[in-house]
């Protein structure tokens, strides 16, 4: 029997895929553990690796096309099979259009001619009068996105462009190389690019509008001074130096928020339509930001790992956010979230609630302020940062004492060890 | 909600609207004393008297005209023709009365009838036999042309066409008559004419179709859905006037169809659909429409030749993965 | 069979009789302006005109309740003035008005009125026959006494909707009266060259155990005598009887008929019978009429169908939203693209 490969699950929230890239084509050869494609699903870029040695004798699906979970999307021949055979079977009789005569070793016999020039769809989208064949819908999403229809390969019957690939092009489309600088300024007419959302772009457009929709939101706003934290900071740093571990703001920030909610359970919690149920673990989600969109990994047990723990942590999947290796369990079970802009300098913003969670802390940068010491102004450092929660869990009052509590572990780092 | 056959089904609809409109009759070949040529009237006769459940000749053309003359003048005549192939000998009444003397009045005379009878392939019949005459009539102004497939859509569709004020051709299919479910008993159960029914939801093609090749659609969308192909499955019901709102609705979300019907292909009523969809949303499209229609021959006798003719669910099957790109 | 005769009681009021002379009059006058204007394209399509045999419909339907229906074939206009519609409608629905009969819809060939009883206007051959079947069986249906009669020419004879509809109205006893207008003519080919038998009444009742009476068309009161025994055989319960009605049509088939079949002698000796002749000529005897009444009547229907013919010329063509309008009761959703 040949080997049927499946589109696996690889996000929690998946329910289809698009192959990126394949790494193999119709007669390479594969081993267990090799790389068959690159996979995007709603959160993230995933390699897809063989589980089995064998032939590769037909792929379902081109590059860019969407496709639903569990579905077959690759044949391999196992040793002693016939390649042709197992891709005729797969390809529900047209073998020739999916062993191309030149990758197929295995076959003495030559393929008709005419098979040969159907196993190229790609070459000859357009007749020979330049009329490029396409589907009217094809036709529509070109124009709008502004492209040739004549520089898209089309896969359908007799080379049609249809709508796939039209969007698989314009997701492979290079940005335009900026043109030399002419002597006379003039402008040329820009192009407008389209870009076709991605899986985590419609993940996130749809979950932020629910939980814009949903929840009737309420902003608290304190500042915080930041003077003992910092210098406590570069003191456990320079401790720290021997093992290449250096604490960020961040870290203390988790781990003031950690222990803020366990003394403020009612913002550990997520909303439910008959009841608010509060967790009893606290488990801190971090927003990071990648390529085309954020990703929220979970730093479980928050409140009660060391800041030394936090560091190693956080490090751990910000890197796999970055590399695209984060694995679904890294995502999972967040109780509260934070997101923090000051590295970009930003001085105060509101986040949205990264439902069903009922809360998400806001972080701007620790900048020097004028601060008022008595009668005396001198300078301090100071980071503004916002709480946003969902008034249908939340009230005012609780969310000012939660950033009381917040305010009083960062401006006094040492009664987080109270 | 009782089970209930297609033709006990349309046995009901035909008894509540006699029983609510003195005006109502049944006349046809057989319908009274023999009980129904297919037992769709049956028992109609003990309850009614032979005033209003009437046996006539084999005289298609001239109880057709009957009917019509009766409706002028303010009767409710539900005509009952033995199988649908017969109502072509009742063509010209059909077609020029009964269609056109509301027009042709100025609006002075109406005629509110209902033709109703079977039709389709229904099994080593031959050519004479086998018609399903759908086109032939949903090609004439003034014409309503209903065709259930499911128990409660025959109940609700017949009582809907009986309480129309104009002519309805009312096709049913013989190897529908057995089919068994859920029937409203609601003496008001009444399905809107020109309404179509999304039978199955999905969204990588939309399969439009009627009468039983609703069975055959359904079948194949679920042997599709195995594969990953999700059909949405609209029945018609009725033909004329066409529910196009409904069917450009579910094209424009899937950007596919399908027709299916036993009908020919030349002419057929899915070259109607085809024609407005294509008129309506050619953009939207990124596939041709495909059909699955009879083949274009005259329906033959032999078993294991008439079922080539009819449409499959392999052969739907096919054409969705066609539209599809899949193969 | 029953013999004509002018020396037979009058069975009609001096009232009635000089009415029905105005009506076959109107229906002349009507014609023969028809042709006039047809010929001037004023009116289109086919146009199949009366004259000649004004005694059979104005005889007959002179003789019905205003309950009672009639319907005929495509050479409808003169039943339809015998019924009563008002010569107006009728000339604006020949030259496509809204203000028409039809409202501009139907033509020369569909004339209806639906509140005159008056259905129809049935352009093809034997296919209004059983129609008038159904009528009565309504009437039947409802345990009313009202009547239906229903004229078609001799060609309607080999039409087999005539004959399936005959044996149901027999069989089922529907008070319906069939009055076959035998001209001699189905369109062209002559009697003798379409029927078997040149004796109607055995085609038509005999076959079908219905009375079948053959009466001089020509003759109204006669016409009327036959169709009153018929209505009252209908109205009992008796069943439905037919009535062949020997008459000549001066004019061709329609407009567009140069009447080569026939020969100049034939129509000639035709037109010594000319009906309205006959009557004009009983009533003077009659001593019911005198010259100078009857030339004032012709005057007067001169000036009836000349106004008639004005109304139609000045009442507005139909509006193109109109073409939509009474396709069904229900609102009709064109299928176009």
């Amino acid at each position: 029997m040949p080997i049927e490969v499946t589109l696996a699950k690889l996000s929690p929230t998946m329910e289809s895929g698009q192959i990126v890239r394949w790494a193999v084509k119709v007669g390479d050869k594969v081993k267990e553990g090799d790389l068959l494609a690159e996979v995007q699903t709603d959160k993230a870029v995933m390699n897809m690796e063989a589980f089995d040695d064998g032939v590769v004798a037909h792929l379902d699906f081109k590059e860019g096309e969407d496709i639903p979970l569990g579905r077959r999307v690759l044949v391999m021949a196992k040793k002693g099979e016939d390649l042709q055979e197992v891709a005729a079977k797969a390809a529900g009789g047209a073998a020739s259009t999916t062993v191309p005569a030149a990758s197929n070793g295995q076959s003495a016999t030559a393929p008709a001619p005419a098979a040969v020039a159907a196993a190229a769809p790609a070459a000859a989208p357009a007749d020979p009068g330049g009329r490029v064949r396409s589907s009217p819908l094809a036709r529509k999403v070109a124009a709008e996105a502004g492209v040739a229809l004549a520089q898209i390969p089309g896969t359908g019957p007799n080379g049609r462009v249809v709508r796939a690939d039209v969007e698989a092009h314009l997701q492979k489309k290079p940005a335009a190389p900026a043109a030399a600088a002419p002597a006379v300024r003039t402008f040329a007419p820009g192009e407008i690019k389209r870009i076709p959302h991605t899986p985590m772009r419609k993940t996130i457009a749809k979950r932020m509008l629910e939980s814009k929709a949903a929840s009737p939101e309420i902003h608290v706003t304190v500042d915080v001074r930041l003077d003992k934290l910092m210098a406590v900071r570069e003191a456990l740093n320079s401790q720290l130096a021997p093992e290449k571990i250096k604490l960020s703001v961040g870290d203390f920030i988790t781990k003031a928020v950690a222990l803020a909610l366990r003394k403020h359970p009612g913002l550990n919690a997520s909303w439910e339509t008959d009841a608010l149920v509060i967790h009893p673990d606290v488990n801190v989600g971090i927003a990071v930001a990648m390529e085309g969109g954020l990703m929220v990994p979970v730093i479980q047990h928050a409140d009660q790992l060391g800041l030394r723990e936090i560091r190693i942590a956080t490090e751990a999947v910000a890197g796999a956010v970055r590399s695209g290796t984060l694995k679904p369990a890294q995502m999972m079970g967040g109780t509260f979230t934070i997101s923090n802009l000051g590295m970009y300098g930003v001085k105060q913003f509101d986040a949205i609630i990264n439902q069903p969670e009922v809360a998400i802390l806001a972080v701007g940068a620790g900048e020097k302020r004028p601060v008022v010491e008595g009668d005396a102004i001198v300078v301090g450092t100071v980071m503004s940062t916002t709480l946003t929660a969902d008034h249908r869990a939340v009230d005012g009052a609780l969310a000012a004492e939660f950033m009381r509590t917040l305010r009083g572990f960062l401006e006094e780092p040492a009664t987080m060890l109270l | 909600m009782a089970m209930s056959t297609y033709r006990e089904a349309l046995r009901q609809a035909m008894d509540e609207e006699m029983e609510r409109d003195d005006a109502v009759f049944l006349m046809g070949e057989e319908v009274a004393e023999y009980n129904g040529a297919y037992k769709v009237s049956q028992g109609l006769l003990d309850k009614y008297g032979p005033r209003r459940i009437i046996d006539s000749p084999i005289s298609e053309e001239g109880f057709a005209g009957i009917g019509i003359g009766a409706a002028m003048v303010g009767l409710r005549p539900i005509i009952e023709f033995m199988t649908y192939s017969f109502s072509l000998v009742a063509f010209d009444q059909l077609v020029n009365n009964a269609a056109n003397v509301r027009y042709m009045s100025g609006g002075q005379f109406t005629v509110p009838i209902v033709f109703r009878g079977n039709s389709g392939i229904a099994g080593a019949l031959g050519a004479t036999h086998s018609h399903r005459p759908e086109a032939l009539y949903a090609h004439i102004p003034g014409l309503t042309v209903m065709m259930p497939a499911t128990p409660a859509d025959a109940k609700g569709m017949l009582k809907a066409a009986i309480r129309s004020d104009d002519p309805v051709i009312f096709i049913e299919h013989e190897n529908l008559l057995g089919e068994k479910g859920e029937v409203p008993d609601d003496v008001d159960y009444l399905v809107p004419i020109g309404k179509a029914d999304v039978k199955r939801t999905g969204s990588d093609v939309t399969i439009i179709t009627y009468s039983r090749s609703l069975v055959t659609s359904l079948q194949a969308a679920e042997q599709l859905a195995a594969e990953g192909i999700e059909c949405e499955v609209i029945d018609l019901r009725t033909i004329r006037p066409l529910d196009l709102d409904t069917i450009l609705e579910s094209v424009v979300k899937t950007h596919r169809a399908v027709i299916v019907e036993e009908n020919w292909p030349y002419c057929g009523v899915g070259a109607g659909v085809a024609d407005r969809i294509y008129h309506k949303v050619f953009d939207e499209l990124d596939a041709p429409i495909k059909r699955v229609t009879s083949l274009d021959v005259p329906v033959p006798y032999a078993k294991s030749l008439e079922r080539l003719v009819i449409p499959s669910v392999e052969k739907v099957v096919a054409q969705v993965k066609d539209v599809c790109y899949r193969s | 069979m029953s013999q004509t005769s002018t020396e037979a009681p009058p069975i009609v009021s001096r009232n009635t009789a000089v009415g029905w002379l105005r009506q076959m009059l109107q229906i002349r006058r009507f014609e023969e302006r028809s042709a006039k204007l047809y010929q001037e394209q004023k009116i289109g399509g086919f146009c199949h005109l009366y004259s000649g045999q004004e005694a059979v419909a104005v005889g007959s339907i002179g003789v019905l309740r205003e309950d009672d229906y009639v319907i005929t074939a495509y050479r409808d206009h003169g039943h339809a003035l015998a019924r009563g519609m008002d010569p107006k409608l009728g000339m604006a629905e020949m030259l496509g008005k809204s203000a028409g009969c039809s409202r501009g819809k139907g033509g020369s060939m569909h004339f209806f009125d639906a509140e005159k009883g008056f259905l129809g206007g049935h352009a093809i051959v034997g296919s209004h026959i059983p129609l008038a079947a159904g009528v009565a069986f309504a009437s039947k249906y409802r345990g009313q006494d009202n009547v239906c009669i229903c004229f078609f020419g001799d060609g309607a004879m080999d039409q087999g909707s005539l004959h399936e509809t005959f044996n149901m109205a027999s069989l089922w006893k529907l008070p319906v009266i069939y009055v076959v207008e035998n001209n001699l003519m189905s369109m062209g080919t002559h009697l003798h060259r379409h029927s078997w038998t040149t004796d109607l009444t055995i085609r038509g009742g005999t076959a079908y155990g219905m009375p079948g009476v053959l009466v001089d068309g020509n003759d109204i009161e006669e016409m009327a005598r036959i169709t009153r025994e018929a209505c009252l055989r209908a109205r009992a319960g008796e069943g439905p009887t037919f009535i062949e009605a020997k008459t000549y049509r001066f004019r061709g088939h329609s407009m567009s008929d140069p009447m080569k079949y026939r020969s100049k002698e034939e129509a000639e000796k035709a037109k010594e019978r000319d009906p309205i002749v006959l009557y004009e000529s009983l009533l003077k005897e009659r001593g019911w009429i005198d010259e100078q009444a009857l030339e004032d009547l012709h005057e007067k229907i001169k000036v009836e169908i000349e106004e008639a013919i004005e109304f139609a010329e000045n009442a507005p063509e139909p509006t193109a939203d109109e073409l939509y309008q009474d396709v069904s009761v229900a609102t009709h959703i064109p299928q176009e693209s």
